[in-house]
């Protein structure tokens, strides 16, 4: 960058773009933060902690949102990282090479599914098989938290297998070869010199399969009950599970956000959703960001 | 105890993988089976008549050629401007690390809050209304760092040899990455945007608010007021009221022509990309 | 003394000079890719408590056939070995053989030390623990012992619970050696041991390797002449003939070093190693 004649048009177009990108992301913060500032001087921290959200009375509480949003990750995650995990070991660790590439396809068309079509699925499906299983505890409908989180559960797993399997793959192999050496059987390898050495990776792998878990939208809205106001008596009680519910994203795709676009506070309260979200969901993408590159520095 | 453990481990999780595939191809029998009764010639050539009880998806699918079309077209040149500055420009710099940083965070970023971003700013500050070109840029910001991180991925696996090359007939920085780089990273480009435009053909939350309605548009002319219909919008609606038995058919058409488009733009990148990723990281 | 020859397999057999068993006998082994032989019909034999060397040109295949010695070749795919190699006088690669427990007879030193991110007395255990050949009460004496006879104990002995990789090379190599020393193989391979580490590290490793011959049997692979005629008792030159490795010499030490009859081991020596 210091001679002359990188100070091209070439150099120009690359940090203009580059900048305009950052600059779309600032901005998407930025805006985020300021349309939000009306409910923040309304409520003040009462909107993180409130349980009640009547727009018409002017209160604004997103916590159920949070704990629905909560919830179902937590299921999601659940089923998602044994399952994950399982498959991504035995993708890098025991799976024939070449058998691995035509897998590898069929996970990454897994995460290729788009997310209608899953809540499609959730609709015609899943939501009378749960409805079925939760007959003998009187449920209203099959749309309830634990119908989204199984929907999220398979929506993230493509995710968890992928980072699972990069991570293990990116132990070195002479580490694997020295052990093998020592007379340790495959599976000994694995549990003693991969996994521990994955382990940031695939923690990050989790983290990631979190992120989108919080952040899918449309899938959700479409089983997820989008019942306001629940907030379970127990913090720990799973009788929300089996109830509908909504998240911070059913609730941000719904008619409301259209509603509210009116009302400045209104609208507020629907845009502070987003950035909860979005500050959520940042940081976990930046956690996960972090322990993957200490992993490469490691590597 | 040893031998228990070395059958166990290998046959748990190869059960594992057996049901991730399974899911797979639990899905893609269950929208074949239903849709594909529903798929004639007629249906992808109509338009949408009687609230998707009748007619076709022709504008549906036209209006979501439209959206990743655009989509592709701005996040392309982008994804290429912040490949070239990350691997070329910001070799062994420190601010390189936060270019990658930038990179995961923009993937991380719900979908819905584009939409809701749009929703502000294109919508109404700008005053585009519902537009096509909202939902292309929303898209395209979503894409962009798939793209970019394919391109990344394949300007790093690029042999020193060739820039060095390059280098020792004298070229400038800039003349070696119009003559060296960016051709050899066009296959990159190409597989992160097919990729790319898979996901953005599926993604229902950012164009919802911003770009596409259900009935009543065709193809689109000027940019401010001119929505567009779209295939995930169309099912993303018909599956709010799915107990209509007439439109079940048409809705599960639908949904098999966006898989199969889905599908298919990954299918011709897929094994290209995979076997770059592996060499970029082992 | 048998007169060597330039005849792959003929003579490099110095088992068949007494009747006593070699501890290691290759037979007729090829290694095959999808683009040729690697290695064709070598034969040697390796006596127990010797020293046997193999030299030659880079890209012979010394390494291929050394992880063939102990069937980590398997682990490298799409590679085809024929032939045998026998243990004591039983085949390695027979049908119902366990590969794992091979390799934990025949005991593997790699030319960079591959220490794995633990302490230095994890790193001793780590394969003794899980062969079970360290039980809680044992294995601090195990440990002592694969340490003394690695010549470390009196290094690290302090610092057990440090991070290995703490450890300077020399001494990673050497808590390498320890390593394989307390799963208590019969054979151990050592490939390049010393390529990566300093004179005085060498020095103390090719010290060791003498010391160890009275317990172990060491096959060593070096592309360093005077190394080979320091420690080792019998050589096996291998070079490339007609794109394959093969065993173009074998002798013993002083044989093949001061009267070498083959032409390639010839150019080799005066180019002076690899």
């Amino acid at each position: 960058m210091r001679s002359r004649q990188a100070w091209s048009c070439t150099f120009f177009f690359s940090i203009g773009l580059t900048a305009a990108a950052v600059a779309f992301l600032v901005g998407l913060f930025v805006l985020f933060l300021f349309q939000s500032l009306p409910v923040w001087r309304h409520e003040g921290f009462s909107y993180l902690t409130g349980i009640l959200w009547y727009y018409r009375d002017g209160r604004f509480g997103c916590l159920p949102m949070l704990y629905g949003s909560a919830v179902v990750s937590l299921i999601a995650l659940l089923l998602a990282t044994p399952v994950g995990m399982g498959a991504g070991i035995f993708i890098s660790e025991y799976l024939p090479g070449r058998l691995r590439l035509p897998v590898k396809v069929a996970v990454e068309l897994l995460a290729g599914v788009p997310s209608v079509v899953y809540g499609l699925l959730g609709i015609l499906f899943l939501r009378n098989w749960i409805y079925s299983a939760l007959v003998p505890f009187d449920p209203i409908s099959g749309d309830t938290l634990l119908t989204a989180g199984l929907l999220l559960a398979v929506m993230v797993l493509p995710t968890v297998v992928t980072l699972t399997d990069d991570a293990l793959r990116g132990v070195s192999s002479a580490q694997r070869m020295a052990a093998r050496g020592l007379g340790l059987t495959k599976t000994e390898v694995m549990l003693s010199i991969s996994l521990p050495q994955a382990s940031s990776g695939i923690f990050a792998a989790v983290l990631l399969g979190l992120g989108r878990a919080l952040g899918e939208t449309i899938a959700v809205f479409l089983v997820v009950g989008r019942q306001d106001n629940q907030w379970p008596r127990h913090l720990f009680s799973l009788q929300p599970w089996i109830q509908a519910g909504q998240t911070l994203t059913s609730k941000l795709g719904g008619s409301e956000a259209n509603i509210a676009y009116g009302d400045p506070l209104h609208w507020a309260a629907i845009v502070a959703l987003g950035l909860v979200l979005l500050v959520v969901v940042a940081s976990i993408t930046l956690l996960a960001a972090r322990l993957e590159r200490g992993r490469r520095s490691h590597a | 105890m040893r031998k228990f453990i070395d059958l166990a481990v290998p046959l748990v999780c190869g059960f594992c993988a057996a049901a991730t595939c399974s899911v797979l191809l639990l899905i893609a029998a269950a929208i074949l089976f239903r849709g594909v009764p529903a798929i004639t010639w007629n249906f992808l050539t109509e338009q949408i008549r009687l609230v998707g009880a009748a007619g076709g998806i022709f504008y549906n699918l036209v209006g979501t050629l439209i959206l990743i079309t655009t989509a592709l077209c701005l996040a392309g040149p982008m994804a290429m401007a912040l490949s070239l500055f990350h691997s070329i420009y910001l070799k062994a710099h420190p601010l390189r690390g936060y270019v990658t940083l930038f990179l995961y965070t923009l993937n991380g970023v719900p979908s819905i809050l584009f939409g809701i971003f749009g929703m502000i700013v294109l919508v109404n500050f700008l005053g585009f209304g519902k537009s096509w070109l909202n939902g292309g840029i929303l898209l395209g910001a979503m894409i962009l760092p798939t793209l970019a991180i394919a391109l990344i991925e394949r300007i790093e696996s690029i042999p020193v040899k060739y820039i060095e090359a390059a280098a020792g007939l004298g070229l400038s920085r800039s003349q070696t990455i119009w003559s060296v780089i960016i051709p050899q990273s066009l296959s990159g480009l190409l597989t992160g945007s097919l990729l790319g435009l898979a996901r953005a053909a599926g993604e229902t939350a950012p164009i919802m608010f911003t770009a596409t309605i259900f009935a009543g548009a065709t193809i689109p002319h000027g940019v401010r007021q001119s929505p567009v219909l779209s295939l995930p919008y169309h099912i993303f609606i018909l599956a709010q009221d799915s107990f209509d038995p007439s439109t079940g058919t048409k809705l599960w058409g639908a949904a098999l022509v966006l898989l199969a488009l889905a599908f298919g733009l990954s299918l011709i990148a897929l094994p290209a990309r995979l076997r770059i990723h592996e060499e970029a990281n082992h | 003394m048998k007169k060597p020859t330039t005849e792959p397999g003929s003579i490099c057999q110095p088992g068949s000079r007494n009747l006593s068993q070699p501890a290691l006998e290759v037979r007729h082994l090829s290694v095959t890719t999808a683009h040729g032989k690697i290695l064709s019909d070598v034969n040697c034999a390796v006596e127990a408590n010797t020293v046997f060397g193999i030299i030659g040109p880079s890209g012979a295949g010394k390494s291929t056939l050394l992880r063939a010695m102990n069937r980590l070749i398997d682990l490298t795919p799409a590679l085809r070995v024929e032939g045998d190699v026998l243990l004591n006088g039983l085949s390695i690669y027979d049908r119902c053989v366990d590969t794992n427990a091979v390799r934990a007879r025949i005991g593997m030193l790699f030319q960079q030390p591959v220490v794995f991110p633990a302490t230095v007395i994890e790193n001793v255990l780590f394969g003794a623990r899980r062969l079970g050949k360290a039980s809680r009460k044992t294995q601090a004496a195990l440990a002592e012992k694969a340490l003394t006879e690695a010549a470390l104990w009196s290094e690290v002995k302090d610092r057990l619970r440090a991070p290995a990789l703490s450890l300077s090379v020399g001494q990673q190599q050497r808590l390498c050696l320890a390593r394989t020393l307390a799963v208590e193989p019969d054979v151990i391979l050592m490939d390049e041991p010393t390529s990566a580490l300093d004179p005085r590290s060498t020095h103390a490793i090719e010290e060791l390797i003498l010391r160890l011959k009275e317990r172990h049997t060491i096959v060593i692979v070096t592309h360093n002449v005077a190394q080979a005629r320091r420690i080792t008792d019998w050589i096996a030159c291998i070079c490339v003939r007609e794109n394959s490795g093969q065993i173009v010499e074998s002798a013993c030490c002083d044989v093949m070093l001061e009267n070498p009859q083959c032409l390639e081991v010839i150019e080799f020596l005066n180019r002076g190693g690899a």
